[in-house]
């Protein structure tokens, strides 16, 4: 008897650490939140946050990644990209767009968009609207997006981009056209309009 | 796993064609359509779903008039074969085209961009049309079987049934041009050359446009990287060749019409230039290579300023390595030169000004920008510029 209670409460502690999750997201409670010690943001929502170490950002969906979603870059040191993998055609690294510490604002958007392009995620990518923008102190800008991915899925949203200490900082808020973007823009405004650079 | 490839490989090793061996294949008659039972059918149903994805896909150039356009060049070609071939445009920069066994041609933007004037395009339409006249794509699938070259078919089918994108078409634009494009023979691109030549002349075209737009070709792969030959040129007989060819194919013809159509065909690509040549710009190819190819686009005397302005343009993108700045700075001065009304050419000049300290001068060009430009979207950004 002893030994089926032994089996019975060892298989139901594996059951139990079987339920943990290996998917890298966390969950965001509504308020003030420090998004990897990098920006400070608030929040009226709660959102769902990815993060793994070998990517450079970090992003917070309600519906899932392609459906809506707010993407937090790491801070970008000069000569280094936002995406770093190779071309889908060329194969070579060396011709993946370049940050720069010295871009002017037009350049800064232009950078955004290139690696954008290059990432392939999106066949149309647009963007319009540019505007000074200050996120918290720092002097950048702000962008509207346009874009739509291979199958034909349109996307709209919007971004704000800056540099700080020779560093490229870039947050954006992308969501499906159809129902996604009209569910989450107001609430994504008002965070990325709460964004502090730490 | 293994055993699933191999079930795959032995189904279609062991796939009889009611059609027979790839030489005895005719060419496709004005509205055929194959009988289901064939393997033919099947490449059509997959080739159909790949169409429909492409309809709808983001990569479409979704301009009408344009593919209208390029559709009547397709049908002024060859007016049998009007109906049973479509044409889009891909927003893809590269010079290419294709023709997919079903009747779908698919022409990049890349190869848009190259063309100098109509006749060039209806060159490489032509070429097109012959590899579906001819029927090149199953006869390239049945050749692959005969030489029982296993990974080709499997390539091919594991190509046309979409497995490795997960519905991805920009990836399976790659796979297309492995499994029906780069797999037709040396001597179908010939047949396809011949045919496309022939349908030119008959349609009133100036037959000396096709060879200039593989002349052109050549001495862009020259001016950059030649190790990696563009992806049209990557099965096809060498440029060289094909140029002797075409050159001793129109010695054969009589009373030759020379409709080459220039304006025409800069109407329909205007549109679209700036972004096109932006997404040339991006690939970061040799300088030389990408002035060439802004050469073709603005090379006329009337849009000499334009040429100007983007060479100045590549430059700027390098980056401030190898003097690139006072060279794009010398370029955009030799654009005012040309036509002093042009405002992006002093927003550009200021802005690289600023950078290199020239401030004085640099604000006197941006504030010129913002006196040219109409109702300038960027005004408050130039403005903080300024202040």
């Amino acid at each position: 008897m002893a030994l089926i209670k032994k089996i019975f409460l060892i298989s139901f502690f594996l059951v139990l650490i079987s339920c943990k999750p290996d998917e890298p997201y966390i969950l965001v409670e509504p308020g003030k939140v420090e998004v990897n010690k990098i920006y400070s943001v608030s929040t009226n929502k709660k959102w769902s946050q990815f993060q793994e170490e070998e990517f450079n950002f970090l992003f917070w969906t309600v519906d899932g990644y392609t459906l809506d979603r707010i993407v937090f870059f790491k801070p970008l040191e000069e000569g280094k990209s936002l995406f770093d993998h190779d071309s889908y055609f060329t194969k070579e690294s060396d011709k993946r767009p370049i940050f720069n510490s010295k871009m002017n604002k037009f350049e800064m958007k232009e950078f955004f968009d290139d690696c954008i392009i290059w990432s392939r995620e999106f066949t149309n990518f647009e963007t319009t609207n540019l505007e000074n923008y200050k996120i918290g102190s720092v002097e950048g800008i702000s962008f509207d997006i346009k874009a739509q991915n291979e199958l034909g899925l349109n996307y709209r949203g919007f971004a704000v981009a800056g540099i700080k200490d020779k560093k490229f900082y870039s947050v954006y808020f992308i969501a499906t056209e159809m129902e996604f973007y009209r569910k989450y823009k107001e609430e994504a405004k008002k965070i990325i309009s709460s964004i502090k650079i730490l | 796993m293994k055993n699933f490839f191999l079930i795959i490989i032995i189904f279609l090793t062991s796939c009889s064609t009611p059609i027979g061996g790839a030489k005895k294949i005719e060419d496709i008659k004005p509205e055929e359509t194959p009988s289901i039972e064939t393997i033919e059918a099947g490449l059509w149903m997959q080739m159909n779903n790949y169409e429909e994805k492409l309809k709808t896909s983001g990569s479409r150039v979704k301009d009408k008039s344009l593919e209208k356009y390029l559709k009547n060049i397709l049908c002024t070609l060859t007016p049998d074969y009007c109906k049973d071939i479509r044409v889009y445009v891909q927003d893809m920069p590269y010079f290419n085209a294709f023709m997919a066994p079903n009747g779908m041609m698919v022409v990049w933007t890349g190869l848009l961009l190259r063309a100098q004037n109509e006749a060039q395009v209806a060159a490489v339409i032509g070429h097109e049309a012959g590899h579906y006249i001819k029927r090149h794509s199953l006869k390239a699938w049945l050749d692959a079987k005969s030489r029982t070259d296993l990974m080709a078919i499997l390539a091919i089918g594991l190509a046309v049934g979409g497995v490795p994108s997960g519905g991805d078409i920009f990836n399976l634009t790659q796979l297309l041009q492995a499994g029906f494009m780069a797999k037709h023979s040396r001597d179908n691109e010939r047949e396809a050359d011949k045919i496309g030549l022939d349908l030119l002349i008959k349609g009133g075209y100036d037959p000396k446009e096709a060879p200039k737009i593989w002349e052109n070709i050549i001495k862009e792969m020259e001016l950059g990287e030649v190790n990696k030959p563009l992806a049209f040129l990557a099965s096809h007989p060498a440029p060289e060749e094909r140029i002797k060819n075409l050159k001793k194919q129109t010695q054969s013809y009589e009373n030759i019409e020379t409709k080459k159509n220039e304006k025409e065909l800069k109407q329909k690509t205007s549109p679209h230039l700036k972004k096109w040549v932006k997404d040339e710009m991006r690939l970061k190819n040799k300088v030389e290579q990408t002035e060439f190819v802004i050469d073709l686009v603005y090379g006329d005397n009337k849009n000499e300023y334009l040429l100007k302005f983007y060479k100045g343009e590549i430059y700027r993108l390098r980056g401030d390595i190898e003097n690139n700045f006072q060279k794009a700075i010398d370029l955009y001065k030799e654009s005012i030169k040309l036509k002093d009304d042009f405002a992006d050419v002093y927003k550009e000049l200021g802005l690289l000004q600023l950078k290199i300290e020239k401030d004085k001068k640099a604000k006197k060009n941006l504030q010129r920008y913002l006196d040219l430009a109409i109702n300038p979207k960027d005004k408050s950004i130039i403005e903080s510029y300024l202040n």
